[in-house]
């Protein structure tokens, strides 16, 4: 019974040009908007090639300077990007593109290009294909499903059915299969066409990675329309009119995917806002420079070890050190301002994780808001994914600016501080290197969100349920 | 027509969901606005507290001074208040713009003019500030009074006059109505203006107070009625859009599915359609490419320093050194200082580059506007609240001048390594910001308004062909 209402509602919407012409419609912006994505990611990913390589060669063309002025000229590294942004470009535009590796300092990330870039600060309009699937795909899906049953209410053919015998679950769950299998035509397309576009654009050796990915990423999405689907055909079946029915789908639509993302950052921003970097910064100054638990701070820990450096090398003078006290004072330095700022990053880690527990908190009510999460993670374009970058990036730094010290350490002598590092001290310094986690990661860090995203669509198909049960004609 | 009016109005406002659902626009409002409220709070405390501090600093430095010159204290090797290279060096003073008329209608973390600049005899051309704020509180842009006005506003209204008379044909009392004696173009026209504004009354109103309690001082009337104006365009046009659609749907839900077609058209694709389109044509400030001349003139100049050094003293033989100076000292103020005037000379070129793509950008922003009035009315509430590039052109040209006149009254000392006095702590040159000329800035919000007229004529000529033929059936 169920495949032969299905059958017929699918008949019935192909033979509505309006559903073929928005169909048409989606299947083309979904396209135009990878095909675009792909321009960008291709731009993007040569841009940030030529900006490593050259970043590089400025590091080595440098000119002889003090290893420590080096060590703040310092090192920059950009993110890598897998194919999939082409599709959701996730953070993208919002997350700095670069890092300023440099001394003393934890990077954070800078060169947003949001700040630059005016068309994207006026926040309007949706630009990417995942997007456009999840936007206009739920909005689809929300009013198709809404005027599902009560349009047959109205028209009698409703009453029609169900005095022949047909069971109002089997009616609700045709129009769910067959709707779905509307939504399917021009959205199953679209998304493979991308999946496949993203898997012909992956670095090789990644493309089996980027598959899986991608197919969590569809998964999602799918995942998503079918719970809106089945809420739109839930209020179809207890709605008077179609009037009042699709009222209460766009009602539902403005509130999951208009107001709720923006009602998590606002919830973020009063509840658990992140330091700015200069609050940051001041902590760990303060920190460092008058200790805590117990250890003192700098320049007690300073005298210390200047007593201590004479103590061991036989000699009462700083100038007569066999050694550069300057590299010894730069690397204790280093390594107190390394322990202060781990310290202190364990507590943003901590606002990082409230924030991520106030969007969960809003993905109850907001399926739009786990399906972006998720997708945004299987692109590898997620806070999650920029965070692992950042902390490779900081040992990184960490392991330059120690080079950097003992270079200072075995030059100079004495209390001596000038000498300069050449070419080939430059050299000596690794280039940085990255490699983007597998899907595993991926799908850890998003777990939750996807268990939201199944927790909707089993609540939608239930309220489905207990709405047909009480279905009248 | 004051009969209808009144009746009208007294049908609206008492038809079911009505107060409802403007009491919810109501308290979106309100918290858009006190979103404003909140960011305008913070950037005034933190303006406050770094001109207190750096009013702090200096006023410690000047007594210290006083007290060395009395012989009451003795000079450290650091924090000395009368070697220029310690004192005055790098000591960022607070540059801040004139305020903007209407900060509080937006609450947007990216905007182009700085609310704050640290400015020292260093260069001010450093990387964009980064930045620890997990990226995906952004994507969507903050809850704010700009973004009630483009996003929801529109949405509520289309809410609110989907069925100005397709109900009543939906009903079959259309009929009826057009035998009042009164047309069903001037019964839609009536009830089209009720609703318009229900709509602009409450955004309006919760507007004006929030810039009448937060902006005591700074609000101009202008900029407020201007600000209205906008608002008055863009809800007038959905107003038009909705009376068009009305006059030729047979039944609400057509009707709504029409005009939440056009909403998508022009808040959601249009823009991404412009985006793409302005970027290509007037592309974004190459944000990577400034990083990389950066580093690349510093890197020359760090390779030309004993060059760099002697031009700069032979050009300026009254600067050359009366003292010879630690190791530290003489690094700061024979190469480093140079080394910066040669860089800000070098880099000038490039920053004003970039500046000139913001503005050409924006350019192409407000004349592609017309195709959407969210983004038109965007553009409004982005430049009454001091979001403009070329406001942030006019601030950075000042502060360009201050930082010339702070080197000219400093550079002496410095250079030479002659010590400070109090005089030149007491004659330090303030800054003055001039706001923008009132030409050039009325010159943009007028090309605004004009853009937000264009589609309200179209959509009214629209309306009035339709409506005038609007039957009964």
């Amino acid at each position: 019974m169920i495949g032969s209402v299905a059958r017929r509602e699918l008949a019935l919407q192909l033979r509505d040009g309006r559903l073929l012409m928005t169909g048409a419609v989606l299947l083309l912006a979904v396209l135009a908007a990878t095909a675009a994505g792909w321009f960008q990611f291709d731009r993007a990913r040569a841009e940030r090639e030529h900006f490593i390589a050259e970043a590089r060669q400025q590091w080595l063309d440098q000119g002889a300077r003090h290893p420590h002025r080096a060590a703040h000229f310092g090192a920059y590294v950009a993110m890598p990007q897998l194919s999939l942004a082409m599709f959701e470009p996730g953070l993208r535009p919002f997350a700095g593109q670069t890092l300023w590796l440099e001394a003393h300092d934890r990077p954070a990330f800078a060169n947003i290009p949001s700040e630059d870039d005016l068309t994207l600060q006026t926040g309007l309009g949706v630009a990417s294909g995942s997007a456009i699937l999840q936007m206009l795909g739920g909005l689809l899906a929300l009013t198709l499903g809404a005027l599902a049953i009560v349009r047959d209410r109205e028209s009698g053919v409703l009453r029609l059915a169900l005095a022949q015998g047909v069971r109002p679950r089997a009616w609700a769950g045709g129009k769910l299969l067959g709707l779905a299998t509307v939504l399917a035509l021009p959205l199953a397309p679209a998304a493979g066409l991308a999946l496949a576009a993203a898997a012909f654009a992956a670095a090789p050796g990644t493309r089996f990675d980027i598959l899986a990915r991608g197919l969590l990423l569809l998964a999602a999405d799918g995942l998503l329309l079918l719970a809106l689907l089945a809420a739109g055909i839930a209020i179809s079946a207890v709605a008077r009119s179609s009037r009042g029915a699709l009222v209460a789908a766009l009602g539902l639509w403005v509130g999951v995917f208009v107001l709720a993302p923006r009602a998590a950052a606002t919830l973020v921003e009063r509840f658990a806002p992140a330091p700015t970097l200069q609050v940051y910064q001041k902590a760990a100054g303060q920190a460092f420079d008058e200790g805590y638990g117990g250890k003192p701070g700098y320049a007690a820990q300073l005298k210390a070890l200047e007593a201590e450096t004479l103590r061991r090398y036989g000699v009462t003078r700083l100038d007569d050190l066999p050694v550069g006290f300057s590299g010894i004072r730069m690397r204790h330095m280093d390594a107190w301002s390394t322990e202060v700022d781990d310290r202190e990053y364990a507590r943003l880690l901590g606002i990082y994780e409230a924030q991520a527990r106030i969007r969960m908190g809003v993905a109850v009510a907001s399926p739009f808001v786990a399906a972006r999460s998720v997708a945004q993670g299987m692109a590898g374009m997620d806070w999650a994914h920029h965070r692992r970058f950042l902390e490779a990036a900081e040992a990184y730094r960490r392991g330059f600016g120690l080079q950097m010290n003992t270079l200072l350490e075995r030059r100079v002598r004495g209390s001596r501080w000038e000498t300069d590092g050449d070419r080939s001290d430059w050299a000596a310094v690794a280039p940085f290197r990255y490699e983007t986690p597998g899907v595993g990661w991926a799908l850890a860090r998003q777990a939750g969100f996807l268990g939201l995203l199944a927790a909707w669509c089993l609540a939608a198909f239930a309220a489905l349920a207990i709405a047909t049960r009480r279905l009248r004609p | 027509m004051r009969p209808l009016w009144r009746q009208e109005a007294r049908l609206f406002l008492r038809a079911p969901g009505v107060a409802p659902l403007l009491a919810v626009l109501f308290a979106l409002s309100v918290l858009g606005a006190w979103n404003g409220a909140q960011r305008l709070e913070a950037e005034r405390a933190r303006i406050a507290e770094a001109v207190a501090a750096d009013q702090a600093a200096f006023a410690r430095k000047r007594d210290q001074l006083v007290a060395l010159e009395a012989g009451r204290a003795q000079e450290g090797q650091f924090g000395s208040a009368r070697k220029a290279h310690q004192a005055v060096m790098s000591a960022g003073r607070p540059l801040v713009p004139p305020p903007a008329e209407l900060g509080v209608l937006s609450a947007a973390e990216a905007r182009p003019t700085p609310d704050l600049l640290a400015v020292s005899l260093l260069t001010r051309h450093r990387d964009q500030q980064p930045t620890l704020d997990d990226p995906t509180n952004r994507l969507d842009g903050p809850f704010d009074l700009s973004f009630v006005a483009t996003w929801l506003a529109p949405l509520f209204l289309l809410f609110l006059t989907y069925d100005v008379l397709a109900r009543d044909r939906e009903q079959g009392s259309a009929g009826l109505l057009a035998s009042q004696g009164r047309t069903l173009a001037a019964i839609a026209a009536v009830r089209l203006a009720v609703r318009f504004v229900a709509v602009f009354a409450v955004v309006g109103a919760v507007a004006v107070a929030a810039a009448v309690v937060t902006e005591a001082g700074r609000a101009s009337l202008p900029a407020l009625l201007a600000w209205l104006a906008g608002l008055a365009l863009c809800l007038g046009t959905w107003c038009a859009l909705a009376g068009a659609v009305n006059a030729r749907a047979r039944n609400s839900a057509s009707a709504s599915l029409a005009l939440l077609s056009i909403w998508i058209a022009t808040c959601l694709l249009a823009p991404a359609v412009i985006s793409a389109a302005v970027g290509a044509v007037a592309p974004p400030p190459d944000r990577l490419g400034g990083v990389l001349a950066m580093r690349e003139i510093e890197s020359g100049l760090n390779r030309r320093r004993a060059e760099v050094t002697a031009a700069y003293y032979a050009a300026r033989p009254q600067n050359r050194p009366v003292r010879q100076g630690d190791e530290y000292e003489h690094y700061f103020v024979t190469e480093m200082f140079p080394r910066t005037l040669a860089f800000d000379a070098a880099f000038a070129p490039v920053a004003a580059g970039m500046d000139r793509a913001r503005v050409r950008q924006a350019e192409a922003l407000r004349w592609a506007s017309p195709a959407s009035p969210s983004l038109a009315l965007k553009l409004l509430t982005e430049d009454l609240a001091g979001g403009a590039p070329e406001r942030r052109v006019r601030y950075l040209a000042d502060v360009d001048a201050w930082q010339a006149r702070w080197r000219g009254h400093f550079e002496p000392k410095l250079a030479s390594m002659r010590f400070l006095t109090v005089e030149d702590y007491d004659r330090m040159p303030r800054f003055e910001p001039r706001p923008e000329a009132a030409a050039a800035r009325w010159g943009r919000i007028v090309a605004l308004l004009g853009a937000l007229a264009l589609p309200l004529l179209l959509a009214l000529a629209w309306a009035w062909r339709a409506l005038r033929s609007a039957g009964p059936l």
